[in-house]
């Protein structure tokens, strides 16, 4: 017999604080996406190229999750714990790469380069979105901090400040108004 | 310099060389399988590779579950799902493909279906889905794409009309034969095409954003044998040392780029198939010297890299380090100019047939591939019409 009190069961430790900053991310994301198909040329002409229906669920294992909706010609956000039938999943593997891709510790393409996540359905569909989500990352960010997140900065003009200044008025409203 | 982070791996077991097939009833009895499932195309069946392999289970205690020999250019979920339900009804173990990039992607699907027990292979579309080790599964290749040992396939969905990708480590094969027999029948034109489509593997995989010190030694050396061989295997296709080291580059480059991935040329070539049919290794070696110009000013070292593979030691030392990333891209024209002049192969988008008022279209379709997320350069439609159009 072994000594029981000697090879005790080690419980997992939490993140609860990077998923946190993970979750409030999301919203940011998600929202982006919602408020940036109707404020932003650039992510309307993505998505009106998505087909419709179309659900996207962006989630993290053991992490955070939030869900996009294409429907009847609207984009909604769902929330993080809206229950959906994706038809495209984007899953990180991890949430602490989860949260270095929300802080800008880790590029999406670097994500995807090493292997941090993984696909449940049509890449080229998601390649689509990940060209929504980096649009919306541009007009989240200033450029400086932008090449942190993304491959391809936009260069400055006055409709990305603009439709910043929109985007982030949108995020802030929708917020208020959910709680 | 390493990468911050890679991950590498390949289980395939390789046999290669002369009678090589002949293996192949001992390795399926070490996997625990006597009932295989042959799959092929009509050319394959009709060259005769098909009996080939069939002869070689002469004396063993395999017996042949069924052969289906009518696998199509671009197959699709149909045929898999067809396939699979043959395997079933003859209670077959295992799947021995012999054949090209068509056949043995219809074989990793077929596989999926069956091992996960379902009926439609569309449930499994995406990366890293599969959660269970696979059945027996031995590939032959008849041309050299190197898909026996890359861990993806490409499949028609004929309802939709696109091409649905599928990676998992859990789809690749078992155990690849390269047997020189199986390609030494290949007409010139296509060995051609399939030594543009190996190089073009190897460079991507060296220049793309998952390039890690592995892959990059599997790369260089794919490389090294297409240049030592293609003008041998060209003017003596019964040479069997020069067919047998061709096969190895594919499979080496394949081993490259199941790890490293590839970029905007193969985005561009699957377009070009998908939109107006160009072969794929065709459509690979047209884009391939523009891809590397697109991204020479995003990894200019990667692609200076290449010079020594491609021309050998006493050419290299002679080109300046600032000089070597240009003089990459010029070797890669030279030879595929040697091969235009051989064998005949187009060079420009309109010796391959694609009409110029579908550029826009391959453009489109090109950014939505799944390759050009590991590009060191983000392409977008305006970039991939550049390219077309340099490349017209």
């Amino acid at each position: 017999m072994i000594e029981r009190d000697r090879y005790p069961d080690i419980e997992p430790g939490t993140k609860r604080a990077k998923n946190w900053v993970t979750g409030l991310s999301l919203y940011f994301l998600g929202m982006g996406i919602q408020a940036g198909y109707a404020i932003d040329p650039v992510i309307k002409q993505e998505i009106d190229d998505w087909p419709d229906p179309f659900t996207f669920l962006f989630s993290v294992i053991n992490g955070p999750r939030m869900a996009i909706q294409k429907k009847d010609g609207l984009v909604r956000y769902l929330g993080q714990k809206a229950e959906v039938r994706a038809d495209v999943e984007m899953c990180i593997k991890n949430p602490e790469f989860a949260f270095m891709l929300m802080v800008g510790q880790m590029s999406t393409q670097d994500a995807v380069a090493h292997n941090r996540q993984f696909v449940k359905g049509d890449l080229s569909q998601t390649l689509a979105v990940i060209r929504v989500m980096s649009r919306v990352q541009a007009l989240l960010f200033p450029g400086f901090i932008a090449k942190n997140y993304i491959n391809r900065v936009p260069s400055f003009s006055w409709l990305i400040l603009r439709n910043r200044i929109l985007l982030y008025g949108n995020c802030l409203l929708g917020a208020f108004q959910r709680n | 310099m390493l990468p911050s982070y890679y991950e590498f791996y390949n289980s395939v077991k390789i046999a290669s060389g002369n009678k090589a097939l002949e293996n192949i009833p001992y390795e399926l009895g070490q996997l625990g399988a006597n009932r295989p499932l042959i799959l092929t195309d009509q050319g394959v069946a009709k060259a005769g590779l098909t009996k080939l392999v069939i002869d070689s289970f002469a004396g063993s205690n395999v017996t042949i579950g069924a052969v289906y020999d009518s696998i199509p250019v671009d197959s699709s979920h149909l045929v898999v799902n067809q396939i699979a339900e043959i395997y079933r009804q003859k209670s077959c173990d295992s799947i021995i493909a012999v054949g090209g990039g068509s056949v043995i992607d219809t074989a990793k699907g077929v596989n999926i279906v069956v091992t996960e027990g379902s009926n439609d292979l569309l449930e499994f579309m995406g990366n890293n889905r599969l959660t269970k080790p696979m059945k027996p599964f031995i590939v032959v290749p008849t041309t050299g794409t190197g898909s026996e040992v890359t861990a993806a396939a490409v499949i028609m969905n004929t309802e939709k009309q696109t091409k649905m990708q599928f990676t998992s480590p859990y789809m690749l094969p078992k155990l690849a034969i390269l047997d020189p027999r199986m390609t030494e029948t290949m007409p010139p034109k296509i060995t051609a095409a399939t030594a543009l489509d190996a190089l073009t593997h190897a460079i991507e995989a060296f220049m793309g954003t998952q390039k890690n010190p592995i892959s990059d030694a599997f790369a260089t050396a794919a490389i090294v044998l297409i240049r030592d061989n293609i003008q041998n295997v060209l003017k003596n296709g019964k040479d069997k040392d020069s067919r047998l080291a061709m096969a190895n580059a594919a499979l080496l480059a394949g081993i490259a780029f199941s790890n490293s991935m590839v970029g905007c040329v193969h985005a561009l070539a699957h377009a070009l198939g998908g939109v107006c049919h160009v072969p794929h290794g065709i459509g690979n070696g047209i884009m391939l010297p523009h891809g590397m110009e697109y991204n020479l000013d995003a990894v200019p070292e990667h692609i200076a890299g290449l010079l020594l593979p491609l021309v050998g030691e006493e050419r290299y030392v002679e080109i300046p380090p600032a000089n070597r990333a240009l003089e990459a891209i010029a070797a890669v024209r030279a030879l595929s100019s040697m091969l235009e002049q051989a064998t005949g192969i187009p060079l420009r988008l309109k010796d391959a047939g694609v009409p110029e008022d579908k550029l826009e279209s391959i453009a489109k379709v090109a950014i939505n591939d799944g390759a050009i997320a590991f590009n060191p350069k983000a392409m977008d439609f305006d970039d991939a019409l550049r390219m077309l159009r340099a490349a017209y």
